[in-house]
C-alpha cells in the first residue's frame, strides 16, 4: 500500500514548484510597479523632468523596441536587463497621457521584425559562433514619420538609458533647434589623414562637435569669414585665432544685440599646439585672441599666465629620469563638485571638468559687468607663465613654479550687466552700453578636445563606444541649451559615471606627495653640490704633474664619495616612501577585517562560554 | 493554525542551543575569515579604489553556498538519527510550529553572521563615499538568499539520517537554483520544453534576483520570490517530517 504521507510530499512539491514557476509569470509582468529605489542618485527612478518631457508631447510619438528573446533569451544579464528596459518605456508610456505608445517586435531570423531592425539601423551582436545575434534597440518615430535610433541599449549603460531615451523622444518634437555658428582655430571637424594613407580613416570629428549636431544645427564659420549666418542664436568660439576684422564686429554686434555668445578662448591650446620635442625650441604659446571683445564685455583675460591648482591637480604617471613616476599635474585640474556653482543649471548638475593649461577671468575695474563664476578653482592655485607651460612638460617644475594667489580663480563665468560695444559705429556713442544677453566664457579650449574626457573603447580597429570619464560634453550642451531656450534635456544630464573613489587614499597620496617633494628637493641639492666638489677635485688632481693625491684630497674624495651614496639611498627610500603610507592603510585595513574581526567575535563567544559553563559549575 | 507562542519558545531554545558549544562560535570566525579574506584578496576590494562593496557582494552566494548548508544539515538530521522526532511528536506542539521556530533560529543565527560583516561597510565608508542605499539593499538581498538556502537546506536536512548526505544533496540544490537561469542549467530543458517552460525555470534563478537588488532597487518581485521559496520549502519541511516521522 502506497503510503499517504509519502505521496503527500511529492504533491506538495508539485505544488510549490507550480506556484513558484506561476508567480514568477504571473506577478512578473504585473507587479512593475512595486519597487523601490534606495540609490543615492535615485538612478532607476525616472525623474521629473522625463515625466514633465513625454507628458507635455505636442505631437505622438511612436517607440519600437526590438529584443531577441527568442534566441538571446537564455543569456541572464540581458534578459533581465531587457526586461528592465520594457517596463521603464512602459512607464513612460503611462505618464504620457497618451501621445507616446510603444510596441515590442522580436526579430526572429527571417521574420519582417528583423528586416525592419535591420533596415533601422540597430546592431546585431553576434552571440555564439553559429550565428545567433542579439537585438536590443530602439526606434521612435514622430507624426511626420521622421526616425530616430538607439542602435544598441548597453546593459553596463543602464544609468544612461533614462537620458539615451529621453534625447531621442525630444529630439523627435518638432521644436526647432537653435542655430550655433561654430568659430574654431582647433579642427574641431577632423580630416582626412596627414599621412596620405587611403586604408586610414583619417580623425573623426570632435564628439563634442558630434553631439552638438543632435542638439542644435551647426554652421562651421571660417575665421576670415565677414558675416555670421542669418538666424544665429548663439555664436560658439573654439579658441578663436585670426579673425578677420569684420567677423569680430560681426560678433560685437551679435553680442550688443543681446544674442548668445559662448567662448572657449586659451592662454595655451595644447590641441593646437605642436607636441613639444625636447631636442627642438619650444614653440611657443598658442593663445586665443578676440582682440577688443573680452575688454568691452568688462573682463581681463591674461593670456600670459597659466592656471594651475594644487588641490584639484590631476595626478599623472610619466616616465621621467627615474623611470615611472608619478606626480600632480597643476596645470591640468580636474575641477570636482565643489568648484561648482551648483545654483546654475548648467553645471548644478555635473560631477567633474577636466581642463588642461587653462587661463582665469577677471573683471575690469571700469566695468558695470557682474561676473557669476560657474567654476572656480580651490583656494589653493595659482599661476605661472604660458611660456613655461608652452614648453617641456615637468609636472615637478609647474607645481613649484606656481605662484600662489589669495582666491580662487575663475576658469568659467557668466557675464550679466551693462555690456559695451568694441568697435563703436561711427555715429553711435563710444559710451554706449546695452544688456547682456547670454555670454559665457570659459578660460580653456582644450576642455572640449577628446582626450581630456573621454575614451574610446576599441575592438581591434572598431570603435565600441565612448567611456566618459568627465562631463566637458554635457558643460557644452547644457550651455547651448540654456542660451538657445529649449531646456528640457538639463536636468537629465546627471553628471558623474559610477565612479566613488577613494577620498582617504587620495588625500593620503597628495600629502605624502607634498612632504616628500620638500625632502627629495634637499637630497638632490646634496648630492649635485657633492658631485660638484667631486668633479673640481678630479680636474685639480689631472692639472697637476703628480699622479697621486694628497692625503687630505684623497680623503676628502671618499667622504664626498660616501655622502652621494647615502644621499642616493635616501632619495630612493623617498620615492618607495611615497607609495608605503598607502600601502600600510591598505594591509591595516584588511588585517583589520580579516584578522580582527573574527579575532574579537571569537574572544567574545570564548568570554560567554566561559561564564556560563564557570556559572553552570558554581 | 499555527500559534506565535510555541514558535517563540521552540526558537528561543534553538537560538541558544547554538551558543551552547563552540561550534557556532567557529562557524562564525571562519564565515568572517572567509568572507574578509574573499573580499580584500581575491576582490581586491582596497586595489579597485572604488567605495562599494561589489568584491564582497560578488563571493558571497558562492560563499554561502557552503557556509548555509553546514548549519541546515544539522537542523533535522541528526534529530531523525537518534530519534527525537517521535520524542517532539509527543509534545503539545504542532510540526509546523517546530520547523518554523528552529528556521527562524537559523535564519536569525545567519543573520547575526552577515551583520558581523558590517566592519567591511565601515572600512569602506571610511575610505570614501559610497552608496549606502546600494550597499542595505544588498545586504537585504544577501539575507534573503541565506534564508532561501536555509530552508532548503532544512527541507533536504529532514530527508536524510546523515548530516554529510545531507550536506551534500543542499549543496547540489542550492547550486542548481543559484545557477537556473544559466546555459548550465537551461541546456536541460531547452531543447525539449516550451519557451513559456524555459523561461520560467530560468526565472527560478536565486543569483538573478540576488543581482538585481544589488543594484539598490528593492523590488517587490524578488522579495516575494524569495519569500515563496522560503514558505514553500518550510511548507515542504513539514511534509517530509509527517511522513518520516511514520518510520
Amino acid at each position: 500500500m502506497q503510503n499517504p504521507k509519502k505521496r503527500n510530499v511529492w504533491v506538495g512539491l508539485g505544488l510549490v514548484l507550480t506556484v513558484l514557476l506561476g508567480a514568477n509569470l504571473v506577478l512578473g509582468r504585473t507587479l512593475t510597479w512595486a519597487r523601490s529605489d534606495w540609490t543615492e542618485d535615485r538612478l532607476f527612478t525616472i525623474s521629473d523632468a522625463t515625466r514633465e518631457l513625454v507628458a507635455e508631447l505636442p505631437e505622438p510619438v511612436r517607440l519600437q523596441l526590438f529584443w531577441s528573446a527568442s534566441t538571446a533569451g537564455d543569456i541572464p544579464e540581458y534578459k533581465a536587463h531587457a526586461q528592465r528596459v520594457r517596463e521603464f518605456l512602459e512607464e513612460l508610456v503611462r505618464s504620457s497621457d497618451g501621445q507616446l505608445t510603444l510596441e515590442v517586435f522580436d526579430p526572429e531570423p527571417f521574420s519582417e521584425a528583423e528586416d525592419a531592425a535591420t533596415a533601422a539601423g540597430l546592431a546585431a551582436l553576434p552571440i555564439d559562433g553559429v550565428g545567433t545575434h542579439l537585438t536590443l534597440g530602439l526606434v521612435g518615430y514622430n507624426s511626420v514619420d521622421r526616425q530616430e535610433v538607439l542602435p544598441f541599449l548597453d546593459p553596463g549603460k543602464e544609468g544612461l538609458l533614462e537620458y539615451d531615451v529621453a534625447k531621442l523622444i525630444h529630439s523627435l518634437e518638432l521644436v526647432a533647434p537653435p542655430m550655433v555658428a561654430l568659430i574654431a582655430g582647433v579642427p574641431v571637424e577632423g580630416g582626412p589623414s596627414a599621412s596620405g594613407n587611403p586604408m586610414d580613416p583619417g580623425t573623426p570629428p570632435w564628439l563634442f562637435l558630434r553631439q552638438l549636431r543632435e542638439v542644435a544645427r551647426v554652421e562651421v564659420v571660417e575665421p576670415s569669414a565677414t558675416e555670421l549666418p542669418a538666424d544665429t542664436s548663439v555664436v560658439l568660439l573654439v579658441h578663436p585665432k585670426g579673425l578677420s576684422d569684420e567677423l569680430l564686429r560681426a560678433i560685437d554686434a551679435h553680442a550688443f544685440g543681446g544674442g548668445n555668445v559662448i567662448a572657449f578662448v586659451d592662454p595655451h591650446c595644447e590641441a593646437a599646439a605642436e607636441p613639444a620635442n625636447p631636442m627642438m625650441a619650444a614653440s611657443g604659446p598658442e593663445s586665443s585672441d578676440l582682440g577688443g571683445l573680452l575688454a568691452a564685455w568688462g573682463v581681463d583675460f591674461d593670456a600670459t599666465r597659466v592656471t594651475g591648482d594644487r588641490r584639484f591637480a590631476q595626478p599623472v604617471s610619466f616616465r621621467g629620469q627615474r623611470g615611472v613616476e608619478r606626480h600632480d599635474m597643476v596645470v591640468w585640474p580636474s575641477i570636482p563638485e565643489a568648484g561648482m556653482d551648483q545654483s546654475d543649471p548648467i553645471v548644478a548638475q555635473l560631477a567633474n571638468l577636466n581642463f588642461a593649461s587653462p587661463g582665469a577671468f577677471t573683471k575690469r575695474a571700469d566695468a558695470e559687468v557682474e561676473l557669476q563664476a560657474l567654476v572656480h578653482t580651490s583656494d589653493n592655485a595659482g599661476s605661472l607663465p604660458t611660456v613655461q607651460v608652452a614648453g617641456y612638460p615637468d609636472p615637478e617644475g609647474f607645481a613649484q613654479a606656481l605662484s600662489p594667489h589669495a582666491k580662487p580663480l575663475n576658469l568659467a563665468v557668466r557675464v550679466s550687466g551693462s555690456i559695451r560695444r568694441a568697435f563703436p559705429d561711427a555715429e553711435s556713442d563710444a559710451e554706449a552700453t546695452a544688456p547682456a544677453g547670454g555670454i559665457l566664457l570659459v578660460a580653456d579650449a582644450d576642455v572640449l578636445a577628446d582626450a581630456n574626457w573621454i575614451k574610446e573603447q576599441r575592438l581591434g580597429s572598431m570603435v565600441l563606444g565612448y567611456a566618459q570619464f568627465a562631463d566637458n560634453g554635457a558643460f557644452l550642451l547644457n550651455a547651448v541649451e540654456t542660451f538657445g531656450g529649449d531646456d528640457a534635456l538639463i536636468g537629465l544630464r546627471r553628471g558623474g559615471s559610477a565612479r566613488r573613489p577613494f577620498l582617504v587614499v587620495d588625500e593620503l597620496r597628495r600629502e605624502a606627495q607634498a612632504r616628500f617633494k620638500e625632502r627629495e628637493a634637499a637630497l638632490q641639492a646634496e648630492i649635485s653640490a657633492a658631485q660638484m666638489r667631486i668633479g673640481e677635485l678630479q680636474r685639480a688632481k689631472s692639472s697637476e704633474d703628480r699622479l697621486i693625491l694628497s692625503d687630505e684630497q684623497a680623503a676628502e674624495l671618499d667622504r664626498l664619495q660616501d655622502e652621494v651614496l647615502v644621499a642616493r639611498k635616501e632619495l630612493r627610500a623617498v620615492q618607495h616612501g611615497l607609495q608605503e603610507d598607502i600601502d600600510r592603510l591598505g594591509k591595516r585595513l584588511m588585517l583589520a577585517n580579516v584578522l580582527g574581526v573574527p579575532g574579537f567575535v571569537a574572544l567574545l563567544t570564548g568570554l560567554i562560554l566561559w561564564r556560563r559553563n564557570h556559572r553552570a559549575r558554581a | 493554525m499555527i500559534q506565535p507562542g510555541p514558535v517563540r519558545a521552540i526558537f528561543r531554545r534553538e537560538f541558544q542551543s547554538y551558543f551552547a558549544t563552540p561550534l557556532a562560535a567557529i562557524f562564525l570566525v571562519i564565515f568572517l575569515m572567509v568572507t574578509s579574506a574573499f573580499t580584500f584578496q581575491l576582490g581586491g576590494l582596497y586595489e579597485r579604489g572604488q567605495a562599494d562593496m561589489r568584491p564582497f557582494f560578488g563571493y558571497l552566494p558562492w560563499l554561502y553556498l557552503f557556509l548555509v548548508p553546514a548549519i541546515a544539515m544539522r537542523l533535522w538530521a541528526e534529530e531523525r538519527r537518534v530519534g527525537t522526532i517521535e520524542l517532539l511528536a509527543t509534545l503539545p506542539v504542532r510540526l509546523g510550529e517546530l520547523v518554523l521556530g528552529k528556521f527562524l533560529a537559523a535564519w536569525a543565527f545567519a543573520t547575526v553572521a552577515l551583520a558581523l560583516t558590517v566592519p567591511i561597510w565601515m572600512t569602506v565608508a571610511f575610505l570614501g563615499d559610497p552608496d549606502n542605499g546600494v550597499i542595505l539593499a544588498s545586504y537585504i538581498g544577501a539575507a534573503l538568499m541565506a534564508g532561501s538556502f536555509l530552508a532548503i537546506g532544512a527541507c533536504l536536512s529532514a530527508l536524510s539520517k546523515n548530516q554529510v548526505i545531507a550536506f551534500v544533496v543542499c549543496v547540489v540544490a542550492c547550486l542548481l537554483l543559484l545557477l537556473a537561469g544559466f546555459p548550465m542549467v537551461l541546456d536541460f530543458v531547452s531543447g525539449w520544453a516550451p519557451r513559456a517552460v524555459v523561461d520560467a525555470v530560468a526565472s527560478l534563478s536565486l543569483l538573478t534576483h540576488f543581482e538585481s537588488m544589488q543594484r539598490g532597487v528593492v523590488d517587490l518581485r524578488d522579495v516575494l520570490y524569495f519569500a515563496l521559496v522560503i514558505g514553500g520549502a518550510l511548507f515542504l519541511n513539514v511534509l517530509i517530517l509527517d511522513w518520516k516521522k511514520a518510520d
